[in-house]
């Protein structure tokens, strides 16, 4: 069915004019599941019955002309540290094993006020925090682009089976940028709007200072609308209309970012300086804009991820360290090691990281930078999986709190995707996604498929 | 009592972890827990080494957020 390949809205069109149901939709979607996911991972939950009786809910609103809202019939499907009422929630881990939640998370409960269908649960990294692991009760993720690799995470079920076409739509969380991270290794789109934008209640915290939930899509379009629906301010329009031009807008490129230590690969880039001609080309100014080295914001990072997840896991780690993954076991055991002082000492240079980026936003309307400085590295290198973590630009935005989004910007000689993000200042994730559907419309990479 | 809580002399790795009541993770999972000490030893490390290559402008807005709330938002 061609219209899976379509946007949300040209699926709700068919959907208003009869041309087919909710459950002939919603049954479309679960033949792509059955017959991909038992390559790729994604689902941790699936409940066909369940899903296929909001469908039959949906079409009988149809039926009677009472369509629910913006989403009436879309099937959405959850990362799992995500409640949802009725399904489980167990974090990928065997802490959580037996966990039901009675109530939805708020940007489920906004969702399914909507009308969105509710698919299931999918694949995280262990509790977001570890990297992809085989000690655990569920097998991690795969890049739909070659199956050996990493689909990026934590959200890795929500990149792969966005990008392998399994829904349309998908929400994630991002602490260090674990949204746009799977964009970036599976060539969909992740954003992340400013902190606290969408609500975190409900959802099973990481670091909650950082904690973000943000949306995964393959279109613009169709990360607008999801934000429109889930945003607590609901300010913004459903539709993100690409600019007729870029002339006007600043651009700052932080080139020096991935060009330092740690490098990003030449193919990467070499997509970020062509991306930066072609804004040129759209009639924005491309200026090089300066900021600190990478290891900086990924130190600090760390060092409040790490403190504020031991907070959480301390209980567990002291009791139960052997239901944990052992890579996740040794990440979250990193914070029992940082004092209040450190905690303190990375709080206050967030601070100033944060002044730093709104001096640039004074300077600049939108930064262009880096997301993942190499494509997706094989899934079973846990050393190469660890290299990588380091050489990722997204949590700047982290630590700012202001709005980001991951989008595609080329393809390796390898045919895995390469990445680029776009940032703006707080309040401006309209203008960020009208940039994003300029970029998307100027370039032809989100028409790509991978080769499933 | 763990085997890693008795024995003597601890290093101070060991000292730590049991200060954060690890025992348990530090009798069956010690070099993760060394190795999770030794990253927060490096980080801290190369933290301060990066604070210390800061501007000079960048060094005294660090200096003047002394007693600020650490909250950003």
């Amino acid at each position: 069915m061609d219209l899976l390949n379509a946007d949300i809205a040209s699926q709700l069109g068919s959907l208003r004019r009869g041309e087919l149901s909710p459950v002939q939709l919603c049954e479309a979607w679960l033949a792509r599941v059955e017959r991909y996911d038992p390559l790729l991972n994604c689902f941790v939950h699936l409940d066909r019955d369940d899903l296929l009786a909001q469908a039959r809910r949906s079409e009988a609103r149809y039926l009677r002309g009472e369509v629910l809202g913006r989403l009436d019939g879309i099937p959405v499907a959850i990362k799992d540290v995500i409640d949802v009422a009725g399904m489980p929630t167990t974090a990928h881990s065997k802490i959580l094993l037996g966990n039901q939640p009675n109530q939805d998370a708020d940007c489920v409960a906004r969702l399914r006020a909507e009308g969105a269908l509710i698919m299931g649960k999918l694949a995280t990294h262990e509790f977001a925090r570890g990297g992809p692991a085989f000690d655990l009760p569920f097998a991690p993720a795969r890049n739909p682009w070659n199956t050996a690799h990493h689909p990026g995470g934590s959200s890795s079920g929500a990149g792969a089976g966005v990008a392998g076409g399994l829904f349309p739509l998908a929400i994630g969380t991002d602490t260090g940028g674990s949204v746009r991270n799977p964009a970036a290794a599976c060539g969909v789109i992740g954003f992340k709007g400013g902190y606290d934008r969408i609500s975190r209640n409900g959802v099973f915290p990481l670091s909650p200072t950082l904690d973000h939930v943000g949306p995964l899509a393959r279109h613009v379009s169709d990360i607008a609308l999801a934000w429109r629906c889930l945003d607590r301010q609901a300010k913004d329009p459903e539709t993100a209309r690409p600019y007729d031009d870029l002339r006007g807008m600043r651009i700052g490129y932080l080139r020096d970012l991935h060009l330092g230590t740690p490098k990003a690969t030449d193919e990467t880039a070499q997509a970020l300086d062509a991306a930066a001609r072609t804004l040129t080309d759209l009639g924005a100014v491309v200026e090089e804009a300066q900021t600190w080295p990478l290891p900086f914001y990924f130190d600090v990072n760390r060092i409040v991820l790490s403190s504020e997840a031991w907070h959480i896991h301390q209980p567990w780690l002291r009791d139960r360290p052997q239901d944990y993954a052992a890579i996740t076991r040794r990440g979250l055991l990193e914070g029992a090691f940082y004092s209040a002082g450190d905690y303190l000492e990375a709080m206050r240079c967030r601070k100033l990281i944060r002044s730093h980026v709104l001096d640039l936003f004074e300077r600049y309307d939108v930064l262009l930078l880096a997301s993942s400085f190499t494509p997706a590295c094989a899934i079973d290198d846990p050393h190469e999986v660890a290299r990588t973590y380091s050489q990722q630009a997204r949590v700047i935005f982290n630590l700012s709190g202001t709005p980001a989004i991951g989008m595609m910007a080329g393809l390796s000689k390898d045919g895995l995707p390469l990445s680029l993000q776009f940032a703006m200042a707080d309040n401006r994730e309209h203008d960020l996604l009208r940039l994003a559907a300029t970029w998307e419309r100027a370039t032809p990479w989100h028409a790509m498929r991978p080769p499933l | 009592m763990s085997d890693a809580d008795t024995a003597l002399p601890q290093t101070a790795w060991q000292q730590e972890a049991l200060s954060q009541g690890l025992h348990k993770a530090l009798a069956e999972h010690a070099d993760d827990v060394r190795s999770a000490r030794d990253a927060a030893l490096a980080r801290r490390g190369t933290l301060n080494a990066m604070l210390a290559a800061l501007p000079e402008q960048d060094q005294q807005r660090l200096a003047a957020q002394i007693g600020e709330t650490p909250w950003i938002f």
